[in-house]
C-alpha cells in the first residue's frame, strides 16, 4: 500500500496539469456539497442543544381543513396540563414585546410569557439565580423576570449581582430572579421571560375560543410521540363533547420539536442537497473521463506490469489509490471552498431560516467531506481502473488492437449521457423554481409596498390603559408624522399584514345564529382613516373611514372583496351589519368594500378581511405606515415629541417586509440556478473533452473516409451526429429524471405546473444547444484532418 | 473528344519547411505523363517520395507547386471542394494496410465511398451487391474486417476502390502485408481491372509485382531517375 501511495503521488506530480484540473473540479463539487451539507446538518440533522432533545415536543391545535395548525387557548391548555400523564413537564408560552425604562434610553424588549415549567421542558438551568416557581405563575405574584444572557450582558454589563435587582417593565417593577444560559432563546432573540400568570378570566370557559398560546412539553422516558398524540386526541375529543360551542371541530397534534421547527425548510434543503449531489456526480463523470484517457495512454505501462506478474486486483488497487488520493486532495481543497461557500450561503439565507446559529463546518461536516471524498474517488476511479486492469497484455504490447479502446469509447459515451442527464435535471429544476419565483414576484399583494415605511410601537399597558389614552397618543403621533416633509399619507393598524394576524369569528345580522366554533373567520384590523391610502389599498365601493368615525359615532366596518363575494354573493353588503367577536356583542354597519390584500404572503390564499376604525376599537399595539415621496425623515424625534419615554421598535421599508416573505423561494431559486450553471459548464467541458478525444482517436478513420471521398461537411456531420446521439440520449434520460424530480418539487412551486412544458422545452433546448456547441469545435477539428498524414500515422 | 494523357505533371515540387528559410524537398521538378489504360509501377528506396507522389496524385496533399492535369482538368487551379469532387469521380484508393473501417461490416465498408457520392439508396444497394458478387465475397458481407484474413481484407479494399467505377486506381504497396500467394492473386486482380480499362498506378518495392504493369518509374531523392 505505501508503494501504491508513493507511486500515486509520483504519477500526480508527473501530470500537474491533469492533477490541477481534477483537484479543482473535485474541490468545486465536494466543497459545494460540504457547504450545503453544513446547512442540512445544522438545521435538520443535528439534535436540539438540550438534554434528551428527542423527548421535547410541540403541541398545536388544529381546525381542519382551514387551519392545519393553530395556537392553543388557555382553558384547553390548562385541561391538558391537569389531565395528561405522559409528560415530565408541560408549558404554555407566548411571545410579546415589553418596554424597558429606567436603564438609559427606553427600549422595546422581546418578551416571552411562560408558565412555571417552561425551563424544565427544555432542561436548561440558569447561569445565575433560578427560574420561575409555581407560586409565581399567578396574577399579583408574577412580577419576577429571568433575563436573556445577551440582554444581561448588553444592558447590565453581565453584573453577577443582578439577582434581586428591580427593573421597570411597561412601567411596573419586576424583580430579577435569574439569568438564562448564553444561547437559550437566542434564535428568537428573547430579552426577558416573565410568568404567564393566567387571569381568572383567561382560565374561564369563555376563553376557550381565544387561541394564542404555544405549548411545549417533555415526554416521560419510554413514552412515544404516537402515545402522546393518542392521549391528547382523546382529551381533545372529550373537550369537544364537553364544550361543543367553542371546541367542536378542533383537533390537536404532538410533534417532535426538531421536526416542527424545520418543517418549512426540510424539502427545500434536501432538494438543494440533491442538486449539489448532481453537480458532484457530473464532476465525477468528468474526472472518470480524464482517467479513462490517461488509462489509455498508460496501457503499455499497465500491460508491462501485468506481464511482470501484477494481478488484476493489484492493478485495480494501484489505480484506485491514485483516484482516491486525487479525491482526498480535491476534498481538502473543497473544505476551503465550503468555508467560503458557507459564508455566502448564510448571507443569502432567508432571515427566518431556523437554527441558523447551529450551522458550522464542524466535525460531522469534516467526516462527511472525508467520506464523500473517498466515495467520490472510488466512484470515478473504479470503472477506469477495472478497464485498465482488464487490458489484453499481448495486444496492448503490440499496440495494434482497438478492442479495449472501443469499450472505453462506450464508457466515455455513457459518461457523457449521464452528465447530460444530470445537468438537465438541475436545469429543469432551476427552471421550474425560477418560473415559480417569477410568478411570485408578479403577484399583486393588494397594497403598494414602494415608498412605504413601517414604524412599530407598543404602548405600555399601564400608562395607556384607557382607550381614550391610546387614541389620543395615536392621533398626536399621526399628526406629528403627517407634518414631516415628504409624507403623503400616514395611517396605522393594530396588526400589520405579513407580520402578525388577528383571526376572529363573525356573524351576519339576519342569518341563523351559529355556535361560536362554527362561526366563519376573518382577518381583523383596527385602522385609522388614512391607513388605506398609506398602504395603497384601493376602495372598491362605498367609503373609507373618516375622522367622524370616532368612539361616539355609530359602529362601522369595511370588508374586503373576498368577504363580500363569499358571504354576500347575491346582495349588496353595503348597509348590512356584522358582529365581529372581539369584545361585547356590537353590530357594525358595512360602509365600504376594499381590495383584497395578501395577509400571509404572496404565495398564500387570500383570506376574508374586515377593518374597524381604530378610534372605535383602539389597541396598544401600533403599526404606523408612512407613504413618502423619498426617504422618510426623522421619525424617532416625532415619537419622542409625543412621549419621550415611548420605546420604538423596528423601522423598516414595507418592500423589505414583503420581500422577506419570499426569501425562502428566492434562496432556493438562486442556489439552484447557480448549481445548474455550474453543472452546465462542467457537463459542456466534459462533452467537449470526450468529443475532442474521440476525434484524436479516430484521426485514422477520418483520413480513410476523406481518402474515400468524404468532404468536410461529411466529417462535420459524422462528429456532430456522434455527439448528437450521446447528447440526445442524455436529454431523453434527463427528461425522464426531471419528470420524476419535478413531482417531488411540485409542493414547493407556486402557480407552476411541475411538468411545465415550456420550462422543460426551454431547458432541454438550452442544454442541447450548449452540448452541441461543445461538440462543434472537435467536429471542426475533424474536418481539418489531413488524410495523407492521418494515413501515414496509421 | 479527349485526346491528351490521363495525367500530366509539369514541374511538380513538394517541400516541407525545416527551419528559417530552410526546406527539405520530397519531390523535385517532376514531369510525368500517364496515358489512359496504363499500369504504372512507381519504385524506389524508402524516402524517395513514392507515397508523397501517390497522395499528390490522389489530391490528398495540397502543399505542392507545379501543374497537375487530370483528364485535362487543371487540378492546380481547383479549389479544395472542386478537387474532392474530381477525386470522387475519377480516383479509387488501395492501401498497404487495407484501411477498412473496423466498426463497419464488409457490406458497409463497400457502401462508404458511394455514400460520399451522388448515388441513390437503390443504386448503392445494387452496386454493392454487384461488387460483392464480382469479387466473390457475398458470403462475407456481414463480417467485420477483424474476422477476415489479410488477403480477404485487401480484396475488400480493392472492391471498395473500384465500386464507384474510377478511371484511376492508386495503390500504395497493395501487397506489402500479404504473403506471396495472396500477393499474386491481388496482382492478377489488378491486371484484370487494367485489362478492363482502369488506369492503375501502384507504389511497390517488388520487382515481381512491378512486372505486372506496362511501365516503371524510378524515384530517388525526389527525382524521377528514369
Amino acid at each position: 500500500m505505501p508503494a501504491d501511495l508513493r507511486y500515486a503521488i509520483r504519477q500526480l506530480c508527473k501530470s500537474p496539469g491533469f492533477a490541477a484540473i481534477a483537484i479543482l473540479t473535485l474541490a468545486l463539487g465536494i466543497g459545494a456539497c460540504a457547504a450545503i451539507f453544513s446547512v442540512v446538518n445544522g438545521v435538520l440533522l443535528r439534535p436540539l442543544d438540550y438534554p434528551q432533545p428527542d423527548r421535547i415536543v410541540v403541541i398545536r391545535e388544529t381546525q381542519l381543513p382551514q387551519f392545519p395548525e393553530f395556537s392553543v387557548s388557555p382553558p384547553n391548555y390548562l385541561n391538558w396540563e391537569k389531565q395528561t400523564k405522559l409528560y415530565s413537564a408541560i408549558a404554555a408560552y407566548s411571545g410579546s414585546q415589553i418596554n424597558l425604562t429606567g436603564e438609559g434610553e427606553p427600549q422595546r424588549l422581546i418578551e416571552v410569557k411562560a408558565t412555571a415549567h417552561y425551563f424544565d421542558v427544555y432542561g436548561v438551568h440558569p447561569v445565575l439565580g433560578r427560574t420561575f416557581l409555581p407560586e409565581e405563575d399567578v396574577p399579583g405574584k408574577n412580577h419576577v423576570v429571568v433575563l436573556g444572557n445577551p440582554f444581561w450582558e448588553r444592558v447590565f454589563g453581565g453584573d453577577k449581582k443582578i439577582i434581586g435587582r428591580s427593573v421597570q417593565l411597561d412601567g411596573e417593577t419586576y424583580t430579577v430572579v435569574g439569568v438564562a444560559p448564553p444561547d437559550f432563546g437566542q434564535a428568537s432573540q428573547v430579552d426577558v421571560w416573565t410568568p404567564m400568570a393566567f387571569s381568572a378570566e383567561e382560565r374561564s370557559n369563555k376563553e376557550r375560543g381565544a387561541h394564542y398560546l404555544k405549548v411545549a412539553a417533555r415526554l416521560k422516558t419510554g413514552v412515544s410521540v404516537a402515545q402522546a398524540n393518542a392521549e391528547l386526541k382523546l382529551l381533545t375529543a372529550q373537550l369537544a363533547k364537553q364544550y361543543p360551542d367553542s371546541n367542536k371541530g378542533w383537533g390537536v397534534f404532538v410533534m417532535p420539536m426538531l421536526d416542527y421547527s424545520v418543517r418549512d425548510v426540510r424539502a427545500v434543503l434536501y432538494t438543494l442537497l440533491g442538486a449539489v449531489g448532481c453537480v458532484l456526480l457530473i464532476a465525477c463523470a468528468n474526472i472518470a473521463n480524464l482517467l479513462l484517457a490517461r488509462a489509455t495512454a498508460r496501457r503499455r505501462e499497465l500491460s508491462i506490469r501485468a506481464a511482470l506478474g501484477a494481478g488484476r486486483a493489484r492493478l485495480v488497487r494501484q489505480l484506485l489509490t491514485e483516484s482516491v488520493l486525487l479525491a482526498l486532495l480535491g476534498g481538502a481543497a473543497g473544505l476551503l471552498v465550503a468555508r467560503w461557500g458557507l459564508d455566502v450561503l448564510l448571507a443569502l439565507a432567508p432571515p427566518d431560516l431556523p437554527r441558523a446559529a447551529d450551522i458550522h463546518l464542524d466535525a460531522t461536516v469534516l467526516f462527511f467531506s472525508l467520506a464523500l471524498s473517498v466515495l467520490t474517488g472510488v466512484v470515478f476511479g473504479v470503472a477506469p481502473a477495472w478497464l485498465a486492469a482488464h487490458t489484453d497484455v499481448n495486444e496492448a504490447l503490440k499496440q495494434g488492437s482497438r478492442g479495449s479502446t472501443d469499450t472505453r469509447g462506450r464508457l466515455r459515451g455513457a459518461l457523457v449521457v449521464i452528465e447530460v442527464a444530470f445537468a438537465l435535471v438541475l436545469l429543469g429544476g432551476a427552471g421550474l423554481f425560477a418560473r415559480s419565483f417569477m410568478r411570485l414576484t408578479h403577484v399583486d399583494p393588494g397594497f403598494n409596498p414602494a415608498n412605504a415605511t413601517v414604524l412599530r410601537l407598543a404602548l405600555p399597558e399601564k400608562k395607556y390603559e384607557q382607550d381614550e389614552q391610546q387614541v389620543a397618543f395615536a392621533d398626536a403621533l399621526l399628526e406629528r408624522l403627517r407634518a414631516l416633509p415628504g409624507v403623503q399619507a400616514v395611517g396605522l393598524t393594530h396588526t400589520l399584514p405579513l407580520l402578525g394576524d388577528w383571526v376572529l369569528g363573525f356573524n351576519i345580522e339576519g342569518r341563523p345564529p351559529m355556535a361560536p366554533s362554527d362561526l366563519p373567520s376573518t382577518n381583523y384590523y383596527a385602522v385609522t382613516p388614512d391607513y388605506f391610502r398609506a398602504m395603497g389599498i384601493r376602495l372598491v365601493r362605498g367609503r373609507l373611514f373618516t375622522a367622524q368615525d370616532n368612539a361616539k359615532a355609530p359602529r362601522v366596518l369595511i370588508i374586503n372583496e373576498t368577504l363580500a363575494r363569499q358571504y354576500f354573493p347575491n346582495e349588496d353588503p353595503i348597509g348590512k351589519r356584522i358582529n365581529v367577536t372581539n369584545g361585547p356583542d356590537t353590530w357594525r354597519q358595512i360602509v365600504g368594500i376594499v381590495g383584497d390584500i395578501k395577509q400571509y404572503g404572496v404565495d398564500k390564499e387570500t383570506t376574508s378581511q374586515t377593518y374597524e376604525p381604530f378610534a372605535q376599537k383602539p389597541f396598544s399595539s401600533l403599526n404606523v405606515v408612512l407613504r413618502t415621496t423619498g426617504a422618510p425623515g426623522a421619525l424617532r424625534p416625532a415619537v419622542y415629541s409625543v412621549d419621550k419615554d415611548q420605546p420604538i421598535g423596528a423601522i423598516r421599508p414595507l418592500e423589505e417586509i414583503l420581500s422577506e416573505t419570499i426569501a425562502k423561494q428566492r434562496f432556493a431559486m438562486m442556489l439552484l440556478v447557480v448549481f445548474s450553471v455550474v453543472a452546465l459548464v462542467i457537463a459542456s467541458v466534459g462533452i467537449y473533452g470526450v468529443m475532442a478525444y474521440s476525434v484524436v482517436q479516430r484521426t485514422g478513420e477520418f483520413g480513410i473516409r476523406m481518402a474515400l471521398g468524404a468532404q468536410r461537411s461529411d466529417m462535420l456531420r459524422l462528429v456532430l451526429t456522434h455527439g448528437g446521439k450521446l447528447v440526445g440520449l442524455g436529454l431523453l434520460l434527463g427528461l425522464g429524471a426531471t419528470f420524476i424530480a419535478a413531482r417531488v418539487m411540485g409542493s414547493m412551486l407556486f402557480q407552476t405546473n411541475a411538468h411545465d412544458p415550456l420550462t422543460f422545452a426551454c431547458t432541454t433546448l438550452l442544454l442541447g444547444a450548449v452540448a452541441l456547441l461543445a461538440c462543434l469545435l472537435p467536429a471542426h477539428r475533424a474536418t481539418r484532418v489531413n488524410p495523407m498524414e492521418a494515413l501515414r500515422a496509421e | 473528344m479527349k485526346t491528351g494523357p490521363l495525367i500530366r505533371l509539369e514541374h511538380i515540387e513538394r517541400s516541407y519547411p525545416l527551419g528559417k528559410q530552410q526546406f527539405v524537398y520530397i519531390l523535385r521538378d517532376i514531369d510525368l505523363t500517364v496515358e489512359d489504360g496504363d499500369f504504372v509501377s512507381v519504385m524506389g528506396p524508402s524516402g524517395a517520395g513514392k507515397s508523397t507522389l501517390l497522395h499528390l496524385l490522389g489530391m490528398h496533399d495540397v502543399g505542392w507547386t507545379g501543374e497537375y492535369y487530370l483528364d485535362e482538368t487543371a487540378v492546380h487551379r481547383l479549389k479544395p471542394k472542386e478537387r474532392t469532387i474530381l477525386r470522387n469521380e475519377q480516383i479509387g484508393f488501395v492501401f498497404q494496410n487495407y484501411n477498412l473501417l473496423d466498426d463497419l461490416t464488409v457490406y458497409e465498408n463497400l457502401d462508404i465511398p458511394l455514400s460520399y457520392r451522388r448515388y441513390s439508396k437503390s443504386e448503392r444497394t445494387a452496386l454493392v451487391a454487384d461488387t460483392l458478387d464480382r469479387f466473390s465475397i457475398v458470403g462475407k458481407k456481414d463480417l467485420y474486417p477483424r474476422q477476415l484474413s489479410g488477403g480477404q481484407q485487401q480484396l475488400v479494399s480493392i472492391a471498395r476502390a473500384v465500386i464507384a467505377s474510377p478511371k484511376l486506381i492508386l495503390a500504395d504497396e497493395p501487397t506489402g502485408n500479404l504473403h506471396s500467394s495472396q500477393a499474386e492473386e491481388i496482382m492478377q486482380l489488378f491486371k484484370r481491372l487494367n485489362s478492363d480499362g482502369t488506369t492503375i498506378i501502384q507504389v511497390t518495392h517488388s520487382e515481381t509485382n512491378a512486372a505486372y504493369g506496362n511501365r516503371i518509374i524510378q524515384l530517388r531523392d525526389g527525382w524521377i531517375v528514369h
